[in-house]
């Protein structure tokens, strides 16, 4: 299986220097085509707060998105350059949609898309990462601050578990995997539940190695550790290039109530994750 | 992007008469390993019916029967096509009918299927397809019995929507379509819906022409509730081989409500349709 249209997307709130440079360097790797998509977000329009939003402010606030977006294109054209790739442009104004709507139209093009994890949290740029992965429809590649992809195309580490979404990332993986290289699928869960899993979990496995990969299962018992921060120790011993996970296998309400092993990957891990849906 | 492996669902004797070896054919067609998944259905005994001990042997054997029966045509089938094939039956009340099926087919790259119509299906056994098309997280195939798929197709049309669903399909197509194949993008709207700057249907007709294949886009008007009739009348004007649309995108009260696409294609279809989920 192969990447041939990666999208790299940028926010207006973090520096897009490193994203681009990695973004860009995966795609000379892979051999695939970069789209860059930035998408600047519009102040809301309050009636309320008329005498504060005054048009001044409104078109100071347009001016400093629009210089921030023409920043991010020299960046990434640089990079572009650096690494000799294929790369094309969109910038996209939110308008009257949110943000995340915006780059769930124009991303649905690509295989899949790259995004960084905000080093702080930022006002409302939490729901935009959650609202990519949910509704896209392709892959999701965090890379978190300080992480390269550089290890991506050699090993991964598949969070398994008796789901779509889970089925999804392992075969979203491949798109990243050179051939030979090493995948491994884990399950966490109680030890008298790892016989259960052992046969799908050997299933998949056989017929990811069709695809020239090799694979292996391995089963932890989570002890006293939540599921999220097991996957990502696991990761760690073995050198995991990335991680690659189904992503909010369940609804949003379930989630809140039980704390999504998503959300935890979403924050903790220092390691690029790859979210399927 | 290739299919290294096939899983046909096998439910009947009469459905595997014609689907065994149509899904050989592709099997060959594709250069893909073939497994042949038979899943067996609960049975329930009310006690208040009068309990009968002699009921449940009798019907337990002919399971059985049943199961050799499929077996033998499915072994048959595949020494005729010469592919590389594997049978899976669910040994009896293992584990449930639906976790058996979907853990033999999360392995494959397409799984194929009937459609309801064709070949002795029955309301049980028309209860698990839903749930394989939603949650086995891979692509599948309805193959409907007069208009069997047999090799990579050449000319595809994929129905094109703004949701997670469709361009789980559109990308998931690939893994089917033969080189240089023509592939129209379609896009139904209903009266003056919205049409984007950012439309990722382009970027992705633009990454189709990069990989050989020849894109086309598509559009037409049509009432909401309509878009599988007009969706199956594009394809016959444009004699699409394969027709490739996302699946169950609302819940399955809405779908009741509305009256869903997805339950149009898969009752019974003229040409095979690919879903996704």
């Amino acid at each position: 299986m192969t990447l041939r249209t990666l999208a790299a997307v940028f926010t207006t709130v973090e520096t897009p220097d490193r994203l681009a440079r990695e973004a860009a360097a995966l795609a000379r790797r892979l051999d695939a085509h970069l789209l860059g998509i930035t998408v600047t977000s519009d102040p809301r329009y309050y009636p309320t707060l008329d005498g504060y939003m005054a048009t001044e402010v409104l078109a100071e606030i347009d001016r400093r998105q629009e210089r921030k977006a023409e920043t991010i294109l020299e960046v990434f054209d640089a990079a572009v350059k650096a690494e000799d790739v294929r790369g094309e442009w969109r910038v996209g104004r939110a308008g009257m949609q949110t943000v995340a709507e915006r780059i769930l139209e124009s991303g649905r093009g690509s295989d899949m898309l790259v995004m960084t994890r905000p080093e702080s949290y930022v006002h409302q740029l939490d729901d935009i990462q959650e609202q990519v992965i949910r509704g896209l429809g392709r892959p999701v590649l965090m890379l978190p601050h300080g992480a390269t992809l550089e290890n991506v195309c050699k090993r991964a580490m598949i969070g398994w578990s008796p789901t779509r979404e889970a089925a999804r990332a392992a075969f979203d993986a491949l798109m990243l995997l050179e051939p030979g290289a090493e995948m491994t699928l884990l399950n966490v869960g109680a030890t008298s539940a790892h016989d259960l899993a052992d046969g799908p979990m050997n299933d998949l496995a056989v017929g990811l190695t069709r695809h020239g990969v090799s694979v292996n299962v391995v089963h932890r018992e989570p002890g006293a550790r939540h599921i999220g921060q097991v996957i990502l120790d696991e990761a760690r011993e073995v050198g995991a290039g990335f991680i690659a996970t189904g992503a909010f296998g369940h609804s949003r309400a379930y989630d809140f109530v039980i704390g999504a092993v998503t959300r935890e990957l979403l924050t903790d891990s220092a390691l690029p994750v790859m979210f399927s849906k | 992007m290739t299919t290294k492996t096939l899983a046909v669902i096998l439910f009947t004797r009469a459905e595997a008469e014609w689907l065994a070896p149509a899904a050989c054919e592709l099997a060959r067609g594709l250069d893909a390993h073939l497994i042949g998944v038979v899943p067996v259905l609960p049975f329930f005994v009310h006690d208040a019916a009068g309990f009968d001990p002699v009921v449940i042997p009798t019907i337990a054997k002919w399971q059985t029967e049943e199961t050799d029966a499929i077996r033998a045509l499915f072994e048959e089938a595949v020494r005729r096509a010469d592919v590389r094939g594997e049978f899976r039956a669910q040994e009896r009340v293992a584990a449930p009918t639906e976790e058996f099926a979907l853990a033999a087919t999360r392995a494959a790259d397409v799984i194929v299927m009937a459609p309801k119509g064709d070949g002795g299906s029955s309301e049980p056994t028309d209860r698990l397809r839903a749930p394989i098309i939603r949650l086995s997280g891979r692509p599948v195939l309805i193959m409907p019995r007069d208009a069997a798929l047999t090799a990579a197709p050449s000319r595809l049309l994929i129905g094109w929507s703004d949701t997670r669903e469709a361009t789980r399909a559109a990308h998931d197509a690939l893994t089917l379509a033969a080189p240089g194949a023509r592939i129209d993008l379609l896009a139904v709207r209903s009266g003056r819906a919205e049409v984007h700057a950012m439309d990722a249907r382009q970027d992705f007709a633009a990454a189709l022409d990069r990989l050989g294949y020849s894109a086309e886009l598509i559009d037409r008007d049509g009432p909401a509730g309509e878009i599988s009739r007009t969706l199956m009348e594009v394809a016959t004007e444009r004699d699409a081989e394969l027709v490739v649309t996302g699946a169950f995108g609302h819940s399955a009260v809405y779908d009741f409500v509305i009256g869903a696409v997805t339950s149009d294609l898969l009752d019974a279809p003229k040409r095979p349709v690919l879903l996704s989920k």
